[in-house]
């Protein structure tokens, strides 16, 4: 590694005057303002953007919570008419035939309501 | 107000650009200011040798400075921020003289903004050979001249931020200040013949 140039007396003297002139150019007075008022600006804005994703997200979890929610109480809804459509047959055995899309076993469903019925006759 | 330049030996005053930027880490945009006081000289200074126009270089160091103080976690492990300060505003100062193509050769120094106390007025006309010297060297060689001399850096710190090796940094620097030594001589000559 060189650290130290073998430089004749003459580059010595253009060395020491080249230091001289170190401080001689200097930043203009109005780039202090500008770069502090840039700096500000920029984090201003990146705090936005993150306030924005972070807005964002949230709302996107509440969105997905909430569908999930609903989803979940329509299955529930969902099952609930069903028992009550199997405990009650004299009330809805249609539509309980009507729900099930394979017709071998509408067809099935339809008989066993039709005996529940006959029996519930039977027993009046 | 930018402090002077050569208050600091390189090593004190890399420790002052240490603790500014990690002021900046600590409390955020509102230390820039400390750290552009410190700096904000020298770095015009390196950029205007290698854009060879001083707005340029001021809005190089104006796109450094911003950078960092967006992110200022860039400084968190790094060893020397000072060396990687000077690389930040290199890379915008060579972005910038790319987008431009001003790094033509002009002798014309009135973009500069200058600074000569009455007690220096007479080295004014030398101040100013010498950054008409300056701007005839291909940035290259100004660089590191300037990192030489100016930054009081050794050959290795400067391979390091210009990622060159410090042989390559010590022949451009030989190079550099043999063309420099040439054409000041040349001008003396034409001032005095």
């Amino acid at each position: 590694m060189i650290d130290s140039c073998d430089l004749s007396q003459p580059l010595d003297e253009v060395e020491a005057l080249i230091r001289s002139a170190g401080e001689y150019v200097h930043a203009s007075d109005d780039l202090r303002p500008r770069v502090l008022e840039n700096a500000r600006l920029q984090c201003r804005e990146r705090r936005l953007r993150r306030r924005f994703w972070q807005s964002a997200a949230v709302v996107l979890f509440c969105g997905l919570f909430t569908s999930s929610l609903i989803h979940r109480a329509e299955s529930a809804m969902e099952a609930q008419s069903h028992t009550a459509a199997w405990a009650s047959p004299m009330l809805a055995p249609v539509e309980v035939a009507a729900r099930s899309s394979d017709p071998s076993w509408q067809m099935v469903e339809s008989f066993t309501q039709l005996r529940l019925r006959q029996a519930h006759l039977l027993r009046l | 107000m930018a402090a002077p330049t050569s208050l600091n030996s390189p090593g004190e005053f890399a420790e002052r650009v240490r603790e500014s930027t990690d002021r900046l880490m600590a409390v955020g945009v509102d230390a820039l200011g400390l750290l552009f006081d410190l700096t904000s000289n020298r770095l015009v200074r390196f950029a205007t040798a290698l854009t060879r126009h001083q707005h340029d270089a001021e809005d190089a160091v104006q796109t450094a400075l911003v950078r960092l103080a967006g992110e200022p976690q860039l400084l968190a492990n790094v060893q020397c921020p000072w060396a990687y300060l000077l690389r930040m505003v290199r890379n915008e100062a060579l972005a910038l003289a790319r987008r431009k193509q001003r790094c033509s050769t002009s002798s014309n120094l009135g973009d500069l903004v200058t600074r000569c106390r009455v007690d220096e007025a007479e080295r004014e006309e030398s101040n100013r050979a010498v950054w008409s010297a300056l701007r005839t060297l291909p940035p290259q060689q100004a660089e590191v001249v300037v990192l030489k001399i100016w930054e009081e850096l050794t050959f290795a710190q400067i391979g390091e931020i210009l990622e060159i090796s410090p042989n390559t940094a010590a022949s451009r620097y030989q190079y550099g200040m043999t063309k420099l030594a040439s054409r000041l001589a040349n001008m003396q000559r034409e001032v005095r013949p």
